[in-house]
């Protein structure tokens, strides 16, 4: 009885929301828009915050494959900074969203939390840029999630007034999982009475999370297949999937294979557990994110679609600290110099392969020259396209 | 009249020398102190000289209990016989009285009883504090290694053993300062296991012990801040401000750190020493107070404890009425009140330890196994890659 009540409710809250949402909110999918027919690009945030000690340097670094062999594929940056302007902060959320909106700001916590890093940007993504120039689906613009930064699902798109979430990208994570295993259990009529209510609710409030979405953009029906492939291979427990980086590289291959992305984002994350003084979680983090890095580019090396087509910008989202003051130096990245010191590497078709470049860049530069890469305008960026990697 | 004038004189003349002469040897005891929390065997001393300085405040505390407002203790205890060994404040290195030791001794044996009555105090405290310390150390390793590897089946263990680690700290601690301070007076390390004692006096002077209790969490805010405050400190404002202490060399940043800990050296030593004859007074009022009520066995007492019942004449004395503790309600209502207090507080003294560990982590070991307002006053983090002159541990 309650669950007809609430599946009544439900029905008629979507259909007046689709209603709405037709009437008020024009679609990014239009035929006037022109196929994409440039390089795909993969976009690894070698995330948690690194140093380039760990990462770049050949004597000290636990990216042995990135820093010997990858490097030799594309253009390094080894003296790239995030910009030490007062208002730039060293962080995760807000590298990620320099990465992805090519500019510099001031981020809040939009609920006002004093710890919370729920931003929203004020300017478009790259992943908006790509869909309002071409006609590319949002299940085909990606960001590969982690699930220990839930904050970072909601990056996918921004509050510009000429962009925003008709041009989002789609977010592959845990958390999408999850939601849609309990959509599917629910549906399935798993639970009853009380159990049932309480799953409605705890779905409910998952879904509320992603209030600028909801109701406005449902998964695309080629999104809810790759979960229900998701579902049949890995169960529905999450203790047999690969968990932490890992799943990212595992999420990333699905990817690959079942929704061929054109642009996707790889959140990266684990290194930074050493916040917590374990730095066997740093170097182990780092391996775990070079393993994955390999096993991407093997990925896309063994796919025809992706072969030679594909462009992989990999970069921190942050430094670390170099504090010789305490014992675990790269325990933090409190807005210190280090924490702004990141680099870049950018390979792939019509970037110069072998090539070090060694002055000073900023981050922001990124999207414009992913900008470039896609043959798209990034109007609101503030960095200049990276020239130099370009052939 | 003259005569009586220039009496006076000599009188505030001799007493203005005397307190000059008090302040140098304190400052002097001070600086010290301060030098004896940079190591561990200095902390030793440090922390032996502080229980002796702690057995001097009980001592004090009951003979105030019996003498006329004006007297002044020091001034007692040159004509008290019992009194004399108290008369000054304890000595670092040499002999109190040199002229009962031999050649060698009179030059050593306060620096000798020091450490002897540090290393005590710290192993006995640490009996108490080993099983709660050794759970929080696992549960904050394993805690994050299987967060890190995921390891959801597992993920309680370390939830679990800190919880439980925490609680036993926080049961542990409820006893210890009255067991440390009653080894204070009796320097026989069987006081810290007279636990139906320490418990009695506990009881009869829980208001007190719940400001103590307060202390130490007070007193450790500052220590938490100073811990925590060099892990961020080599942040910066803008590239126009370079931050000086991210560019130091590894000379430059040993030196700094030296220094650093050197002047941190003053509070926390301090604090170690107050919070000891704090708890020393809290002590003394406890034997006099349950002396006067006929609740205290003389058997179960010690032979110092004995003597100053009975040099002071604590029986002889009519018992406190505890007036202001009654109109906090019945019995019950005040245990209660009392508990859920000094459960909050200790878990605000433990939380600090735990917030220190975030922003400055240190070796499991010493950072779960001694709080320097606790064990030894040990505050000296130099990490292994500058003493070795460089800035940056080998990970290898």
């Amino acid at each position: 009885m309650d669950s007809n009540r609430t599946s009544r409710r439900r029905f008629l809250q979507s259909v007046t929301t689709a209603s709405a949402g037709a009437l008020v909110l024009p679609r990014a999918e239009g035929a006037s828009l022109p196929d994409y027919r440039g390089p795909n690009v993969v976009i690894v945030r070698f995330g948690g915050g690194v140093r380039r000690r760990e990462t770049i340097d050949p004597e000290h670094t636990y990216a042995p494959y990135l820093c010997k062999e990858l490097t030799k594929r594309g253009t390094l940056y080894p003296n790239m900074v995030l910009d030490s302007l007062e208002s730039v902060e060293t962080g995760h959320g807000q590298g990620t969203l320099y990465i992805l909106t090519g500019k510099y700001a001031k981020y809040r916590d939009v609920h006002g939390e004093v710890l919370g890093e729920r931003f929203e940007a004020e300017i478009p993504t790259v992943f908006e840029y790509v869909r309002k120039a071409y006609n590319i689906p949002e299940h085909q613009t990606l960001i590969i999630n982690g699930e220990d930064r839930k904050q970072e699902e909601f990056y996918s798109f921004s509050n510009h007034h000429l962009f925003g979430v008709n041009y989002k990208s789609e977010v592959l994570s845990l958390f999408r999982y999850k939601i849609y295993l309990l959509q599917q259990q629910l549906a399935e009529g798993k639970w009853h009475g009380k159990k049932r209510a309480e799953k409605e609710k705890e779905l409910g409030e998952m879904e509320a999370l992603d209030y600028r979405a909801k109701g406005k953009r449902d998964p695309a029906n080629v999104v809810q297949a790759f979960w229900k492939k998701w579902r049949d291979y890995f169960g529905e427990n999450g203790l047999v999937n690969a968990r932490g980086d890992r799943l990212l590289t595992e999420l990333s291959l699905w990817s690959l294979k079942y929704l061929r992305p054109k642009l996707m984002m790889v959140n990266y994350n684990d290194p930074d557990y050493v916040h917590w003084g374990n730095m066997s979680h740093y170097t182990r983090g780092i391996s775990v994110i070079d393993d994955g890095l390999r096993q991407l580019v093997a990925a896309t090396d063994a796919d025809e679609h992706y072969r030679d087509n594909t462009v992989f910008v990999i970069v921190p989202d942050c430094g670390r600290d170099s504090n010789p003051l305490i014992s675990v130096p790269c325990q933090h990245h409190f807005n210190s110099r280090s924490a702004h010191e990141i680099w870049a590497l950018v390979m792939g078709p019509g970037i110069r392969k072998g090539v070090v470049v060694d002055k000073q860049v900023d981050q922001i530069s990124i999207a414009a020259t992913i900008g470039q890469c896609m043959n798209m305008e990034t109007a609101y960026t503030e960095g200049p396209v990276l020239e130099d990697a370009i052939s | 009249m003259n005569q009586q004038v220039t009496e006076v004189e000599e009188s505030v003349a001799t007493q203005t020398v005397s307190a000059k002469r008090h302040w140098f040897w304190g400052i002097w005891k001070w600086i010290l102190g301060a030098v004896s929390c940079q190591g561990p065997v200095f902390a030793l001393n440090g922390a032996g000289w502080a229980y002796r300085l702690a057995e001097r405040s009980a001592m004090k505390a009951w003979w105030k209990g019996q003498s006329a407002p004006g007297d002044r203790f020091r001034e007692a205890a040159r004509v008290t016989p019992f009194l004399a060994a108290y008369e000054r404040t304890p000595n670092w290195i040499w002999a109190q009285d040199r002229a009962a030791h031999g050649m060698l001794m009179r030059w050593v044996n306060g620096l000798l009883k020091n450490l002897w009555l540090g290393f005590c105090a710290w192993f006995h405290s640490l009996v108490f504090l080993v099983v709660p310390s050794i759970l929080m150390m696992v549960s904050w390793y394993s805690g994050w290694d299987n967060s890190f590897n995921k390891g959801y089946e597992q993920f309680a263990v370390g939830q679990q053993l800190g919880l439980i680690g925490v609680f036993l700290m926080v049961v542990v601690m409820f006893y210890l300062p009255m067991a440390q301070a009653r080894f204070a007076m009796t320097q026989d390390v069987r006081s810290f296991y007279d636990f139906r004692l320490n418990r009695q006096l506990i009881r009869t002077q829980w208001i007190a012990c719940l400001g103590l209790v307060a202390g130490y969490a007070i007193s450790g805010l500052p220590l938490m801040a100073a811990d925590s405050l060099l892990g961020l400190i080599t942040g910066e404002k803008s590239s126009q401000e370079p931050n000086a202490l991210s560019e130091l060399t590894a000379a430059q940043a040993l030196g700094f750190l030296q220094t650093y800990f050197f002047w941190w050296g003053f509070y926390v030593f301090g604090a170690f020493v107050a919070l000891r004859c704090w708890a020393a007074r809290i002590y003394a009022r406890g034997v006099q107070r349950a002396t006067q009520q006929g609740r205290l066995n003389a058997e179960t007492l010690s032979e110092k404890e004995r003597q100053a019942i009975d040099h002071f004449q604590m029986a002889s004395r009519p018992p406190v009425v505890r007036g202001r503790v009654r109109a906090l309600g019945s019995n019950v209502t005040r245990i209660l009140i009392g508990a859920v207090a000094a459960v909050l507080l200790w878990l605000g003294f433990g939380f600090q330890t735990h917030v220190k560990q975030f922003f400055n982590y240190q070796h499991e070991l010493r950072r779960w196994s001694n709080h320097p307002l606790v064990q030894i006053p040990w505050f000296h983090h130099i990490p292994a890659h500058l003493k070795e002159g460089k800035l940056e541990p080998d990970w290898d």
